[in-house]
């Protein structure tokens, strides 16, 4: 806008610059973009600078923390799942190390029925024991209430079963997870070696509520722990009716991933058996392929993650206030700024017509500008130098001799707002010309003082 | 005038006749929970094969998965499952505890049970096997319904006169290979799968108590539907009855297809009398018609021995 204005025509926008102490670049940045300069361009870039800094906070603070709060949880359960995993072989080991004793003395014996009572005492979770030949012909035999019946009491060798061929191999077997009236229970087979020869097989059908009670005794803070086999199938929940029902979980991806193999699965999210959004992790227990799941429930379980985003977002919400506050504040300054620029193109237009000349400088007088009138009277034909200060001691710049003689007369009248006297000329024509000093800004260092001068022919009037 | 009248006429005519046409001709989409076993794969072979879904106007995508997740994927509306194979007895009792409202759209499968036991084993009645090992399906499927029916009505329960342990059929038959436990139980067209192995032995007693008691074969599945879908896809499900009804026909008039399918089927029989056996077990179990009788006999059957809660009225089975 001021950019194609004369410069004689562009006083107030002169003595914006000044005021706003706008240097070059954003001169030229307003050369380019018009109005986006000055304090519009300094609020745009502080709008962006917030909004940079506020994507840089989420990016530097809000996603780690989210980050971390999901790693805290997935480490909550893994912790649990890792108790469950430990207390469950810890079980297992000592179970299997039983099994190892009572077997090897079985063999030894030869015949097992003397030590069945105390097998019963130490172990009254051993609901049977069994010894076989590496032939998988049956050496001996006891059951805790005498009657307990055993499929393989009733062929002459187990060779072809998994239980012989799995324990023959030095294998620990497991078999799957059996329910009957008298609870549940599972068959397991080791060998028995000597001199580090394998000479037999022991096996034993385990009562498995010890092992059932395990996802009941692993606290779970606003959740639980189940277990399911190596297919899927459900083995363990702290709700019986759900242990005894045989679903098969495989439909869960926790569950079907463990089943495929996976060693642990981070995060499940799924809608449980009672309808209520859960988050569950996975680890699969290596010694007997099964899968431990620890479940929370999603809501409680993403307190810590839901609060932090709650404070993101009153915060969002608030820097979304202030940058909308901004954008306003930006917007009346531009609108502000339109009106000054209005209003200094309609003074412009009026100064430039005034019959009288009038000349602006500041407290250190150093020439800001004039319209033609004054150039006129001052018999100025050329463009008025940059930085061009009249200086009392110094000699006229040729072309702005008037100029020095109308700011230095000897002739004044001291009253109002400033100063009153005139100043004659004699050639090329006699002219009286009447010069009036006011001040628009007569406060602070003289470089940001600002004067005017009125200059008024009077040359008519003093011949008269 | 009465010309314009009259072309106007002709030219609302023919607009219904060509819309007529278009609607009745119209493929619509249909998406079905099937069980992974046998029988309903030879079906849907038979229909695909054939092109029977789109000679009746129908496209049908297949959501295939074991027993037990078939059912939760109709009651659940898993990835928008508009028909499903469901039991009866679980239908009534999934309509009682999670407020669904499904019903019966169509008759499926008639498949007796039969207790499969290795050839060598010693087992050769039920009473045998009191106290040993049995492979079931998961609780609550349509399948373990049935077996605790028919076991009941044998004269045995079978969650105190065994040690159960649960799976697949294919689980199930894998379990008793291992000798993991002694019998398992499936209905007779899996069995007649294993059998054709010629490694497996079958206990037929569960389906002779049945027949006997109720002189029908057992209603083991049917196809159920949402009534909301029911009363919104009335023209679907018209071409759904129509093209299961000749595919059935179809079957029973071509028992080869089993033999065409044999590997589709898992069917490994080494000779003609066990392919026989394998057949004619498959065929047998579709039925064409609806049959009251056994599913009345059934429901007051499961009702009496506590299996199922209150019985529904009518409107269990859709018109």
């Amino acid at each position: 806008m001021s950019g194609n204005c004369p410069a004689t025509a562009c006083l107030p926008t002169n003595f914006l610059r000044q005021i706003m102490g706008m240097n070059d670049i954003i001169n030229a940045i307003k050369e380019r973009v018009g109005l986006v300069a000055g304090p519009l361009l300094y609020n745009a870039v502080i709008i962006v600078g917030i909004c940079i800094f506020l994507a840089a906070a989420s990016f530097y603070w809000l996603f780690p923390v989210l980050r971390a709060i999901d790693q805290n949880i997935s480490e909550a359960q893994n912790i649990e799942a890792q108790n469950a995993d430990a207390l469950l072989n810890l079980l297992l080991d000592e179970t299997f190390s039983h099994l190892i004793h009572f077997g090897e003395h079985a063999y030894e014996d030869r015949g097992i029925e003397p030590r069945a009572s105390v097998l019963s005492q130490s172990r009254p979770d051993f609901l049977n024991l069994a010894v076989f030949g590496t032939d998988g012909k049956l050496s001996a035999f006891t059951s805790r209430n005498g009657s307990q019946e055993a499929p393989y009491k009733l062929s002459d060798s187990v060779n072809s079963s998994y239980f012989f061929q799995e324990a023959i191999r030095n294998q620990r077997y497991i078999g799957p997870v059996l329910l009957s009236a008298a609870g549940p229970s599972i068959q397991i087979a080791q060998a028995l070696t000597k001199d580090g020869e394998i000479v037999a097989v022991a096996t034993s059908e385990i009562d498995f509520s010890l092992l059932w009670e395990v996802t009941k005794k692993i606290p779970v803070k606003d959740g639980k722990i189940y277990l399911v086999d190596k297919l899927g199938t459900i083995i363990a929940d702290p709700d019986i009716d759900r242990t005894r029902s045989g679903e098969n979980l495989k439909y869960r991806n926790v569950v079907d991933l463990l089943v495929q193999g996976k060693a642990n699965v981070l995060r499940d999210n799924y809608k449980n058996e009672n309808g209520e959004n859960v988050l569950a992790f996975g680890l699969k227990m290596q010694k007997t392929g099964w899968g431990i799941v620890v479940e929370k429930n999603e809501e409680k379980a993403m307190k810590q993650r839901n609060d932090t985003l709650l404070v993101a977002l009153v915060f969002t919400a608030a820097s979304i206030l202030l940058i909308t506050l901004l954008i306003l504040s930006t917007l009346r300054l531009a609108w502000a700024l339109v009106n000054i620029d209005r209003e200094k193109s309609e003074r412009e237009r009026t100064i430039a017509y005034l019959p009288d000349g009038v000349v602006e400088f500041t407290g250190e007088n150093r020439i800001l500008g004039m319209n033609p009138a004054a150039k006129n009277y001052l018999n100025i034909n050329q463009p008025l130098p940059d930085e061009f200060y009249v200086i009392e001691s110094a000699e006229p710049v040729k072309g702005f001799e008037r100029l020095k003689k109308i700011f230095f007369s000897t002739h004044k009248t001291e009253g109002g707002q400033g100063s009153s006297y005139e100043v004659s000329f004699d050639h090329p024509e006699r002219l009286v010309l009447q010069i009036i000093t006011v001040y628009i800004k007569g406060l602070g260092p003289l470089k940001d003082q600002r004067y005017l001068k009125i200059i008024h022919d009077v040359t008519h009037e003093r011949q008269l | 005038m009465k010309k314009n009248i009259l072309v106007v006429i002709i030219i609302v005519i023919l607009a219904a006749v060509a819309w007529w046409y278009y609607d009745s001709n119209k493929i619509l989409p249909l998406k079905i929970s099937a069980t992974d076993v046998a029988p309903p794969r030879l079906l849907f072979a038979v229909i695909k094969e054939n092109k029977l879904d789109i000679k009746h106007g129908l496209e049908l995508e297949l959501l295939w998965s074991p027993p037990g997740e078939v059912e939760r994927r109709l009651a659940t509306g898993y990835e928008n499952v508009e028909i499903g194979f469901y039991n009866i007895l679980a239908l009534i009792n999934t309509n009682a505890s999670e407020k669904n409202d499904l019903r019966i759209v169509a008759p499926a499968i008639n498949n007796p049970q039969v207790l499969i036991v290795k050839k060598e084993s010693p087992f050769k009645t039920i009473q045998d096997l009191k106290g040993f090992r049995l492979g079931v399906r998961p609780a609550r499927t349509a399948a373990y319904n049935a077996e605790s029916i028919l076991m009941k009505l044998a004269g045995f329960d079978k969650e105190k006169d065994f040690k159960l342990t649960f799976g697949t059929p294919q689980e199930g038959a894998a379990f008793l290979e291992k000798g993991e436990i002694d019998s398992t139980i499936l209905t007779s067209s899996d069995a007649a799968i294993f059998l054709a192995t010629g490694k497996y032995r079958p206990i037929t007693e569960l389906n002779d108590s049945w027949v006997k008691a109720s002189g029908a074969p057992f209603p083991f599945v049917d196809f159920a539907a949402h009534r909301s879908w029911i009363n919104g896809n009335g023209k679907k499900l018209e071409r759904f009855r129509a093209m299961l009804k000749e595919a059935v026909t179809y079957i029973k008039n071509n028992p080869s297809v089993v033999d065409e399918h044999k590997e589709l089927l898992n069917i490994k029989a080494t000779n003609e009398k066990q392919m026989e056996s394998a057949r004619n077990a498959l065929v047998s179990v579709f039925s064409e018609t609806w049959d009251f009788k056994s599913h009345k006999f059934l429901l007051n059957k499961a009702a009496e021995l506590g299996y199922v809660g209150e019985l529904p009225g009518d409107g269990l089975f859709a018109d």
